[in-house]
């Protein structure tokens, strides 16, 4: 199964930006919210509740809170948390998923 | 924050269909206009376009948005609109001393990428639309069900499909355009699964007039339908999802036909194989801000939820605070922007731009066009809405009802059999934590209410909203300390 993808077709030229994600790079296009490059790249997994129950992205308009993401530029410099549907990605822009696959005790 | 704030005679905030008509209408009256709104360019949900580096040169070619595209196409970059995009209004108050005369006077606080600001309107225009209203059942935390919105947002304003084999499940039509919106993009649809039996929708022919008056929605819904039979995608009347299954995402979703009561039947039930499911219920307006400074706002089931309360100008019952497209009632993007002109006119009068008589001229043409919407909306929202009982009757002990804080429906019931003086939504968000997280409330305030009121046997009026709090968004500690 191939999950997301980007509709190539009808879209202008587009310069490359690489992010990384969980500390591995991910080919994301100039323009595109890092949620979109996410889900593009086959990650439709945001966050894991405190019942290590996995979470994504629900209403892409930055009201739902589900793709809270922490990110930070170069060297961990300006660390923040951000919703990953309303923010666009950046070249060397860092993305860390919250919460682990385990239950909170 | 340093200085004194910054002033504005007019303060839209949203930046979709209704916000771009009025501001359009109070243009070329020597006002200052700000138009504030999280996304980084005009159109708002309806109309969300992509970053300019990423123009896709179909965008939105369907007949259903030619008119706000024209509109939007006339005032984007207007260079006398001050525009904030990629900002969240977090507070609205009344301000006791309104800069200038004529004017009751807000405050708002902005919050944007260089941080907090406060800023003084003499009228504020709320045009802040709606999001989707999550049906709960089990499985629907897990990634890849999304908002119908989600999948339509995704492929308007970022050219993603958002999965390999997508269903939709839902009551409102629009389920049937975003299908069609995958397909042309080149995605594949398991199915479009209505709640309601195949021939509610013949029922609007009783409305000969709403048909007349809204003809090319019901030619376009029409189109549609027969180009996805065309194209073999299965609609399913009468039927609802019950499950979404699948570990670390959405792998296949049960289907089971329903009674016109919203009771499920366990027999007859079919699984789709599917990556990501759109939900497609019906919406919730974003009345919050309207409600945090007192507006009255009363409940509608089928309409959006909590819907701020207007005069004939679309003033809301806090004088200086205008209201205009959802947030007055789900009616589409063509009534919002009939909405945002009449909202002009009132603003216009309301500043001593133009008289009485000279706004009730302005405003006359879109008051009648605004009836018919109105006609039109109420049918549609009773068509397009599932059973009231699907709202609570789906979801399994530990389905989780508050996504931010994990609350459950076990939860809800517990504290509910437990403490039996628990009557209001506030008293039971203060119990059990529901509707505390970082959405505020925003995506189970209608489903805990509804619990609520099934299990107390009282009304929705009774239980109450969630009270709307400052701040209206969560702000980053660091930018509130910086004020
Ligand atoms: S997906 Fe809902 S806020 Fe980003």
């Amino acid at each position: 199964m191939i999950l997301a993808f980007r509709v190539e077709k009808v879209v202008e030229q587009r310069r490359t930006v690489t992010i990384h994600v969980n500390g591995r790079p991910l080919a994301a296009f100039e323009g595109e919210t890092i949620a979109a490059a996410m889900l593009a790249s086959g990650l439709r997994i945001f966050s894991y509740d405190r019942d290590g129950h996995p979470r994504g992205a629900f209403c892409n308009m930055g009201v739902c809170y589900e793709c809270l993401v922490e990110v930070s530029g170069p060297r961990g410099s300006d660390k923040r948390r951000v919703r990953a549907c309303q923010t666009q990605v950046e070249a060397d822009l860092s993305v860390r998923m919250l919460g682990t696959a385990t239950a909170r005790p | 924050m340093k200085g004194a704030p910054a002033q504005t005679d007019v303060l839209i905030i949203g930046a979709g269909p209704a916000s771009l008509a009025a501001a359009s209408a109070v243009l070329g009256h020597n006002l200052s206009i700000t138009i504030v709104d999280e996304q980084l360019r005009p159109g708002g949900q309806f109309l969300r376009q992509p970053p300019r580096c990423m123009q896709a040169h179909n965008w939105l070619d369907g007949r259903l948005y030619r008119p706000a595209k024209r509109l939007l196409q006339t005032i984007e970059d207007h260079p006398d609109i001050d525009w904030r995009f990629g900002t969240t209004v977090s507070a609205l108050f009344p301000d006791p001393q309104p800069p200038g005369i004529g004017a009751a006077g807000h405050s708002v606080w902005l919050t944007g990428a260089a941080g907090m600001e406060r800023l003084r309107a003499r009228t504020v225009l709320l045009a802040s639309g709606c999001y989707e209203r999550p049906l709960m059942f089990p499985g629907w935390t897990l990634p890849g069900v999304m908002g119908a919105g989600a999948i339509q947002t995704l492929l308007k304003s970022q050219q993603v499909v958002s999965g390999d084999r997508i269903l939709l499940v839902g009551s409102h039509p629009l389920q049937l355009i975003v299908a069609d919106q995958i397909l042309k993009a080149g995605g594949k649809v398991a199915g479009v699964v209505f709640s309601q039996p195949a021939l509610a929708g013949g029922s609007i022919l009783q409305h000969p007039g709403v048909l007349f008056s809204h003809f090319l929605q019901f030619t376009e819904i029409a189109r549609v339908f027969f180009r996805l039979r065309r194209a073999g995608v299965r609609v399913i009347f009468g039927s609802a999802i019950t499950e979404a299954k699948g570990t670390g995402g959405v792998l296949a979703a049960t289907i089971a036909p329903i009674d016109s009561m919203g009771g499920v039947s366990g027999t007859g039930t079919t699984e789709f194989e599917c990556d990501a499911v759109g939900l497609c219920y019906g919406f919730l307006v974003s009345s919050e801000l309207a409600r945090q400074v007192g507006a009255e706002a009363l409940w509608s089931e089928n309409r959006g939820g909590w819907l701020v309360q207007h005069d004939e100008w679309m003033e809301s019952t806090v004088p200086g605070l205008f209201v205009a497209g959802e947030v007055t009632g789900m009616a589409g993007a063509d009534a919002a922007i009939v909405e945002g002109v009449i909202a002009g006119m009132g603003i216009l009068r309301s500043l001593g731009n133009l008289d009485t008589q000279q706004a009730e001229l302005g405003a006359s043409d879109h008051r009648r066009q605004r009836e018919k919407n109105e006609r039109f909306a109420r049918c549609l929202a009773d068509l397009a809405s599932p059973p009231h009982a699907l709202w609570t009757g789906l979801m399994a002990p530990e389905t989780i009802v508050c996504r931010c804080e994990t609350v459950t429906r076990q939860e809800l019931d517990d504290a509910l059999s437990v403490h039996t003086h628990i009557q209001t939504a506030d008293a039971l968000k203060l119990l059990t934590r529901i509707g505390m997280g970082l959405c505020q409330g925003r995506l189970c305030h209608s489903t805990a209410a509804q619990v609520l009121s099934v299990t107390r046997k009282t009304s929705i009026e009774n239980v109450g909203s969630f009270h709307a709090a400052v701040p209206a968004r969560p702000v980053p500690i660091n930018k509130l300390t910086n004020t």
